[in-house]
């Protein structure tokens, strides 16, 4: 039994779950919503873990006869009546998935500097993959000074937001240093690419946009493509190595480099399967029927 | 040292290192976050100031804060984030790829799982209170994220939710601080001592309070937390001789 764990309200999950729907696959889905109105008891003792929820009614148990595929967004910032409980449970549940002995996609406790985007950058680079250059900080004329000396992009650094957008020297002209910090990637010219990495598949797609961020872009236009397969590797091994079954790494395939933007470790990948016929959700499926115990990301 | 203004340990520390001759300046999450930059070109990057760093984890964010006020407060704890962690200069608590706790976690289980120390009592997560399974002297319980377990009882009139477990009776509790490699406890064995070392060295935590369960009569010692912010009042005694440790580690 494949059961999910998220938010209804989340559009990735609705994907997952109707996609699967289709395909004749039995999920089970627990609503986090639910299970937060409700009684909820997450149990950890030697040998033996359980989750049980009133709402819906569910009882998942540590023997690893199941696997699961976990969207765990904590709501307590927009829910402030409930932060503590939001945060309890969000913090039992992914205890329980990372000490669980069998598949979960993605099992927490996993690397998780995407919401540190220097530092992530900074890990990508070190794995030898090629990162545009980027600045952070909040002084105007730093600031001023790599955005005049490129093409450049404005990206949060927190990763909270995922929108992205370029900017020139005469966007700091109002610009007020306790505003900062500022999060300032070289833009590079090419194509855009996404690829997914779900255990050892790679599946990729060719993005055509004239935006910064082609998410923004009613005219973008995606095609499946095929990356190097020692590329495929690489990205199957980094993706391994952070501990992840599950990755989108976003990419810009210039004339002579491929660069790395970031991998994403929950990517909200209903955007780019409607466009591949659901199939990173069939991979998705794949993975999920297979056994993966702790230590074993794919 | 970058903490929060209520912070009486790194009050404390500042006095400390300014007596022993350091310039040392103290800020908050904010403050910094607007003094550091971050330039990166491929591998290679370059934090700037390149000071050593005392690192005290972030205060959350107000719970009715505002969604652009939660955003500047992520982007802020990001930027320190990163700079802690990718500065060349000496860190203590250098954050990591896994965040400002590294691999440390409240959660006992897991704690115990991912230092590879032995397994203890059951641990549940619940938003109402328990009901022991177990004679009930033998069960504590805490409002989530208190840090202030207490025996368990039906009267409990804290709020919830709450983490609850089971602990078998006959124990000596040990509070161990560590700073830099060096154990400080003068009631505790040599090997609760070292195990404490080596658990902040799986962890990556150069600071920090470990507490154990230590059975005489069977001779098993259970990893109970570690607190990457030990506070003044619990390095206690050690102050000096740990202050002094995390200088020369800073120093370094």
């Amino acid at each position: 039994m494949i059961t999910a764990i998220g938010l209804g309200t989340d559009p990735t999950m609705r994907h997952f779950l109707s996609i699967a729907a289709r395909l004749g696959e039995r999920v089970q889905f627990i609503d986090l919503l639910d299970v937060v109105s409700a009684p909820w008891e997450v149990r950890l003792s030697p040998g033996e873990t359980s989750f049980v929820s009133a709402l819906p009614p569910f009882r998942g148990q540590s023997d690893g006869d199941g696997s699961y595929y976990c969207r765990l967004i904590d709501l307590g910032g927009v829910d402030p009546t409930r932060r503590d409980i939001w945060g309890a449970m969000i913090a039992a549940v992914s205890a329980w998935l990372e000490l669980y002995d069998g598949t979960v996609v993605n099992r927490p406790g996993h690397v998780n500097d995407n919401a540190c985007k220097p530092l992530h950058e900074t890990q990508l680079a070190r794995l030898g993959f090629s990162v545009p250059p980027s600045f952070t900080g909040s002084a105007r004329d730093e600031l001023i000074a790599f955005t005049v000396a490129g093409k450049t992009v404005a990206k949060a650094a927190s990763g909270q937001r995922a929108d992205s957008r370029t900017v020139t020297e005469a966007d700091f002209t109002d610009y007020r240093e306790e505003s900062g910090p500022v999060h300032l990637q070289r833009f590079v010219e090419g194509e855009d690419v996404r690829a997914h990495v779900i255990g050892n598949e790679v599946i990729a797609v060719r993005i055509r946009s004239g935006a910064a961020d082609y998410r923004l872009d009613r005219d973008a236009h995606f095609d499946p493509c095929t990356l190097p397969e020692d590329l495929n590797g690489r990205f199957r091994r980094a993706t391994a190595e952070f501990g992840l079954a599950f990755a989108g790494w976003d990419l810009r395939v210039g004339p002579s480099d491929i660069w790395v933007l970031e991998a994403n470790p929950m990517p909200g990948y209903s955007f780019y399967d409607t466009r591949l016929e659901g199939r990173l959700t069939q991979a998705l499926l794949r993975h999920l029927r297979a056994r993966h115990g702790p230590g074993q990301a794919s | 040292m970058i903490a929060d203004a209520t912070d009486t340990f790194v009050g404390a520390f500042a006095a400390f290192a300014v007596a022993d001759g350091w310039d040392a300046e103290r800020l908050n999450y904010a403050e910094a976050a607007q003094r550091f930059s971050i330039a990166r070109n491929g591998s290679v990057v370059r934090v700037t100031p390149a000071s050593p760093l005392l690192l005290r984890l972030p205060a959350a964010v107000g719970a009715w804060a505002s969604p652009e006020a939660q955003f500047h407060h992520a982007e802020i704890c990001s930027v320190v984030w990163a700079a802690a962690a990718l500065t060349a200069a000496p860190v203590i608590n250098r954050p990591d790829t896994y965040g400002f706790l590294s691999r440390a976690t409240s959660c006992a289980t897991v704690l115990r799982r991912r230092t590879g120390q032995r397994t203890g009592g059951v641990e549940i997560y619940s938003n109402a209170l328990p009901a022991p399974p177990v004679p009930e002297t033998e069960w504590w319980a805490e409002p989530y994220n208190s840090r202030s377990p207490a025996p368990w009882t039906p009267q409990d009139l804290r709020k919830g939710p709450f983490r609850a477990g089971h602990v078998r009776p006959g124990f000596v509790l040990h509070t161990v601080v560590v700073a830099a490699g060096v154990a400080f406890d003068e009631t505790s064995p040599t090997d609760v001592l070292d195990a404490s070392v080596r658990v902040c060295r799986e962890l990556g935590l150069k600071f920090a309070l470990v507490t154990w369960r230590h059975y005489r009569n069977t001779g098993e010692t259970i990893l109970v937390r570690v607190s990457p912010q030990p506070t003044l009042d619990q390095v206690g005694p050690y102050f000096n001789a740990v202050a002094d440790r995390l200088l020369v580690e800073l120093a370094a």
